[in-house]
């Protein structure tokens, strides 16, 4: 029940539509359990260190028009983007072994 | 990235892309600075938490880190040669690095030529005393994003990652040691590795689990100790096996999805009917070739004589037996009679012989080879491949360009009107000249051009006056039900496009989806 609540209670709050809205919610990023991932090989010398400090920046946001005339009032640009240290990015790679990925990485 | 914290019992998932800032992108953004500057510049600590104090440039073997062969450390660590320009554009070689004590080193450097040489007509450079306390600092002296390398190949000095590289290499051989024989990290305390924020994902990110949340006013707050963080295991983290994707590949691909998208967004009907008729004109540019040829033989059966249809016919079928053959030499999946008669054309290609169409396989008539649609397999696969060929040429037409989306940055990222921030001797005064040239012409204009409407108050001055002159001509227009081409034609031809060919061709390209 950690997961936030993406319910629209169009009738009222819903007990069973919280929480059916909340598992949805949890379970379908389940998929990152079966995907196919390669981890980072830890404690290695020259590797990544075991923890990281991960520092979560708000989203900017704004309205937005095309010349259609199409508006939108809350655009993200950068969508779920991770800007990871650039002496990190090394270091990961160390860490991938052969599956040593390029800058960016998904 | 799956992560959970014993002592709250909170747990969280992040699912995202991560983007290395990297030199390069932090030469062409003073914003991309600030948040390098933020993530680095945290100061050094220890396990205890308190803040380092000693020489960096001594390995966890007690070994020196020098950076010249000019003058080698016995035993030490040869860890590069250190160049980089300065504002002018002059070369600096990093020469030597001394330790003085406190967290102090004295720098000397040199300036050289652009083939690597002294160059003994700069002047000297005097001894510098430094601090270093945080991988930020330690950056800065390898020369930060003005780092260069010397390419032998041209021999000349080409912008280098090699300032991150350093910093890299050190951070992997500078500790405390915690036993006398080190295998693993366990063994040494890396303590350049610990003090940085490694992740800055957005929020959107975090799917669950998200901590510390940073106000977006971080974004440009040069302060690397005001942010918030959190600190994530990372023993369940890693990159899916699919690791790259390039945004800025040359080519588009248009998609059925994109309607899809386009109408969960609450495109409405007339709206998602015109994108549907833009992807039909886009498509019959893919399909071109066989169009043409199918649109000739049905005019010319209803209309002309039997031996042009005739002669047309023919050259419908030449023009599907090349499409046939195209496709059978680009299938990855063929049967094998297919593909064995494939083979045989990929041979009689090759000898200069022509392929043509052939409904009988009894008569040859001394074609050089034919296709011999009248076998049963041969005909249900061609129509299959027919089917396929045209999907792809039309429904996932490839166009040569980029995909450009307007997205608000706040000046995070910018674009420099064709060149790189870095391009520019001097960006701030340069810049502001040509902002003042945009700010002159600014892009709403376009969008009120489209937004008129008759009847209401915000008629744009183009779209009041397009709208009076068909009123005049007893049109009645609303936003909904314009004539696109005319509007187009009417814009075209007067005020700033007609005087501007690049906002011309560009509204060109934008009206021909919809013809």
């Amino acid at each position: 029940m950690a997961h936030p609540s993406k319910a629209s209670f169009k009738n009222g709050y819903s007990l069973v539509e919280d929480e059916a809205s909340r598992f949805n919610a949890q379970h379908k990023r389940n998929v990152s359990f079966t995907a196919s991932m390669h981890e980072f090989q830890l404690n290695l010398l020259n590797g990544i260190p075991n923890e990281y400090n991960v520092s979560i920046i708000r989203e900017i946001t704004d309205e937005l028009y095309n010349i259609m005339g199409i508006t939108d009032d809350s655009v993200s640009p950068y969508d779920g983007a991770t800007f990871v240290n650039p002496f990190i990015v090394y270091l990961e790679n160390y860490s991938l072994g052969g599956a040593k990925a390029g800058m960016n990485k998904k | 990235m799956h992560y959970y914290d014993e002592h709250t019992g909170n747990g969280g998932i992040i699912k995202t892309a991560g983007f290395g800032l990297n030199n390069l992108l932090i030469s062409d953004s003073p914003q991309m600075k600030i948040m390098m500057h933020n993530m680095s510049g945290r100061k050094w600590r220890l396990q205890n938490d308190e803040l380092f104090n000693g020489n960096v440039f001594e390995t966890y073997n007690n070994n020196s880190i020098y950076v010249s062969k000019d003058s080698p450390v016995e035993g030490g660590y040869f860890l590069g040669d250190i160049y980089y320009k300065d504002n002018s554009g002059r070369v600096i070689k990093v020469e030597n690095i001394k330790y003085l004590g406190n967290n102090q080193y004295e720098v000397s450097r040199t300036y050289v030529t652009n083939e690597n040489a002294p160059d003994l007509s700069a002047p000297n450079i005097k001894p510098e005393t430094i601090t270093l306390e945080s991988n930020w600092d330690l950056w800065n002296l390898f020369g930060a994003e003005k780092s260069v390398e010397y390419d032998e190949l041209s021999r000349t000095f080409v912008q280098s990652e090699n300032s991150i590289k350093f910093v890299v290499d050190m951070m992997n051989r500078v500790g405390i040691r915690q036993s006398d024989n080190i295998q693993t990290q366990e063994d040494v305390y890396q303590f350049m590795k610990h003090s940085d924020i490694h992740y800055m994902p957005v929020d959107g990110s975090v799917k669950q689990g998200a901590a510390n949340m940073n106000d977006s006013k971080m974004w440009s707050t040069d302060n690397p100790e005001m942010l918030n963080f959190m600190k994530v295991k990372m023993n369940q983290a890693g990159i899916q096996l699919d690791k790259e994707h390039n945004a800025d590949s040359e080519e588009v691909s248009l998609m059925t999805q994109v309607i899809s998208a386009c109408a969960q967004r609450g495109y409405t009907l007339g709206r998602s009917t015109k994108m549907y008729q833009a992807l039909a004109s886009l498509a019959k540019v893919g399909i071109q070739d066989q169009y043409e040829a199918l649109s000739e033989l049905y005019r010319i059966s209803n209309s002309g004589t039997d031996a042009e249809y005739e002669n047309q016919k023919s050259k419908f079928q030449e023009t599907v037996v090349d499409l046939v053959f195209d496709s059978l030499l680009h299938q990855s999946e063929t049967s094998d009679l297919v593909s064995k008669i494939a083979q045989k054309f990929v041979q009689e290609a090759k000898l200069g012989r022509k392929i043509q169409f052939k409904s009988d396989p009894g008569e040859h008539n001394g074609l050089d080879s034919a296709l011999p649609f009248s076998i049963d397999e041969i005909y249900r696969k061609t129509y299959s491949i027919i089917n396929v060929a045209l999907t792809r040429a039309a429904i996932k037409i490839k166009l040569p360009g980029v995909l450009s989306i307007l997205c608000p940055s706040f000046n995070i990222m910018k674009l420099y009107d064709g060149k790189l921030y870095h391009e520019y001797t001097d960006p701030d005064t340069e810049l502001e000249t040509i902002q003042q040239q945009y700010d002159a012409n600014p892009i709403w204009q376009y969008q009120r051009q489209y937004d008129y409407t008759v009847g209401e108050s915000r008629l744009g001055d183009i779209g009041d006056e397009f709208a009076s002159s068909n009123i005049e001509e007893g049109i009645k227009l609303s936003r909904e039900d314009y004539d696109v081409d005319e509007f187009i034609d009417y814009i075209l031809n007067r005020g700033q496009f007609a005087d501007n060919p690049r906002s011309q061709r560009e509204f060109q390209l934008f009206s021909e989806l919809f013809e």
